[in-house]
């Protein structure tokens, strides 16, 4: 994979939002008043919901915003381009498919992550919980993307196939909002397991703990939420590079790549 | 690569199985096609045409048999073969509607590893080849069927392959748009000694057009060989009787002839009607055919024998009727 390629990838990616323009402002919009809606009900939920708390819900819903858009996006990369008729075509460049899907995820990838954090530090600046970024919380950040790419990838290995996954992705995007942690912290025990093994679940914890509670990367590994980040992490992505692979051959074998 | 010396396609004992339950799509047939060569596959729909195109890419895995594209096995080096084709999938949009012409050929000559100055002038190029300079800053969808096309061929041959895979590429387009794809495969191939894979339900086109015609049915070889000796060979054995009538004839009496005189077809052209007649038979029938247009009140302004075209030829090989060749 080349810079000419991620450079044509990210133009393409760019042209395209430029054509579906009222798509991307509804949901600029729909992200804002969804974060307004939030604050206003926690606030009136409850008398000490300030400031700190502001930031709790920012965190998590700028990392379920962009992770949850990332993953869908990737999962439907194929199911896309079998509806606009090009998804042979990609198959048919002398790169292999797996890069030009990876091409197309890091189009993806700086797309949602550009447009999430415009938008919360603008909303984090108006309310006024601006908080500078460190590099511990880029790497957290960018473990759980990376976790949330991989399961975007098992997606698409299995829409190579399968083709309707749009039920799944809306179940998974209902999971990644009420069962993460992004929105409030999870009390039940059952559910508290089960959010374990979603990938935005540790990341989200470990955002906060760093913005939030100035925790530094030791104290993340002491308390376990750096080692769970990173094994969710390594599970993802390897049943992303597992379930692609096999999805891509299996469309193949069964003559379906260009099904819909 | 030069393809000069080696076969451009090799394909030897393919088989494409979808279903265990099934007939085989594609049922161990083999060619070589050569360089600097139209070689036309035809068939009957759902024959096996665009299964075999879709093996030799790669984009459908055979069940047995093997490939060779440009000299690469296309199992083993999938993607060093495919940098040697250009490719038009029937049926598919091949390029992406809501960009622009240029912006498609960007983003696909960038994928096959072309940048800067060269890629720039390459799309202007291939632009200028296809007519389509002046409308290349305008989004495909908003471009007639046959220019959309013409993006399609654009963005095919933009990487200079070796070899072209043409699958329908002249469906739906009138005829202006359809002799401009024309043009552009002859260039390919008699300038610039390239190869094309071809495959067409327009007869007149592959005739025109082909080199070597390779007829497929029900997956199976039925005939291969020179489009001009294939003609000979069953067009000689199977001359066509052709029949001009003075005016157009009542669709009942046509009916009624065209189901008592098995392989007789029957066109309006104008103000008049003519009959064809593959396989005439005995002269007794030919003279019964002849009485009972008399008999109903049909002129004959003319008939005579003429050799068998490419489109009759080929509805005599895949006619149900017949054997396939293996």
């Amino acid at each position: 994979m080349s810079i000419a390629i991620l450079g044509a990838e990210f133009r393409h990616t760019v042209r395209l939002a430029r054509s579906y323009w009222l798509e991307y402002i509804s949901d600029l919009l729909l992200y804002t008043l969804g974060f307004l809606l939030l604050i206003t009900v926690f606030k009136a939920a409850s008398a000490s919901y300030g400031p700190q708390g502001y930031l709790s819900t920012l965190i998590g819903y700028t990392t379920w915003k962009i992770c949850a858009s990332i993953l869908v996006d990737i999962a439907r990369i194929a199911t896309d381009e079998a509806h606009t008729g090009t998804l042979e075509q990609l198959f048919l460049t002398n790169l292999r498919p797996g890069s030009v899907f990876l091409t197309r995820s890091l189009g993806i990838l700086v797309n949602h992550g550009v447009r999430g954090l415009v938008l919360a530090f603008i909303l984090a600046a108006i309310l006024g919980i601006l908080q500078p970024v460190t590099l511990s919380a880029v790497i957290i950040f960018a473990l759980t993307i990376a976790g949330a790419c991989g399961l975007g990838f098992a997606l698409a290995g299995l829409a190579l196939v399968y083709k309707r996954i749009g039920g799944g992705l809306q179940l998974l995007w209902q999971m990644l909002v009420f069962f993460t942690g992004a929105l409030a912290p999870i009390q039940n025990t059952y559910l508290d397991a089960l959010s374990k093994l979603l990938p935005l679940t540790w990341g989200i914890a470990g955002l906060r703990a760093i913005m939030i509670e100035r925790a530094s990367m030791a104290t993340l590994w002491q308390n376990g939420i750096l080692i769970g980040l990173l094994i969710n992490t390594a599970f993802y992505i390897a049943l992303g590079i597992v379930l692609f692979t096999w999805g891509q051959r299996r469309a193949r074998e069964l003559g379906v790549l260009a099904h819909y | 690569m030069n393809l000069q010396k080696q076969t451009a396609i090799r394909v030897s004992q393919l088989v494409k199985s979808y279903k265990p339950d099934s007939p085989n799509a594609v049922d161990g047939i083999s060619f070589e096609i050569e360089p600097g060569t139209v070689f036309g596959l035809l068939g009957p729909n759902g024959a096996g045409k665009t299964t075999t195109i879709k093996m030799i890419l790669g984009l459908v895995l055979p069940t047995s048999g093997s490939i060779q594209l440009a000299g690469f096995d296309v199992e083993k080096e999938r993607n060093k073969a495919l940098s040697h084709a250009g490719v038009i999938l029937e049926g598919s949009r091949n390029v992406y509607w809501r960009l622009t012409a240029r912006a498609n050929l960007e983003y696909f000559g960038a994928l096959r590893g072309m940048r800067g100055k060269p890629l720039a002038n390459r799309i202007d190029e291939v632009l200028h080849l296809v007519e389509l300079f002046d409308r290349s800053d305008e989004e495909v969808r908003y471009l007639s069927r046959g220019m959309q096309q013409k993006v399609a061929l654009a963005t095919a041959i933009l990487h200079d392959p070796d070899v072209l895979l043409l699958d329908e590429p002249t469906l739906g387009l009138d005829v202006q748009a359809s002799r401009t794809m024309e043009q552009v495969i002859r260039q390919f191939v008699k300038k610039q000694g390239k190869t094309v894979l071809l495959t067409t339900h327009q007869m007149d086109l592959a005739e025109r057009l082909s080199d070597h015609i390779f007829v497929i049915h029900k997956g199976k070889k039925v005939e291969e060989g020179l489009t001009s000796e294939l003609i000979d060979r069953f067009g000689g054995q199977h001359e066509t009787m052709e029949i001009n009538l003075a005016t157009i004839a009542n669709t009942d009496v046509l009916e009624r002839l065209i189901k008592g005189f098995p392989g007789l077809s029957a066109t309006i052209e104008g103000d008049k009607t003519v009959l064809t007649w593959m396989d005439t038979g005995s002269q007794k029938e030919l003279l019964n055919l002849l009485n009972q247009l008399d008999a109903n009140g049909m002129t004959i302004l003319q008939a005579g024998r003429r050799a068998a075209t490419l489109e009759e030829v080929f509805l005599h090989l895949t006619s149900d009727g017949r054997e396939t060749a293996e």
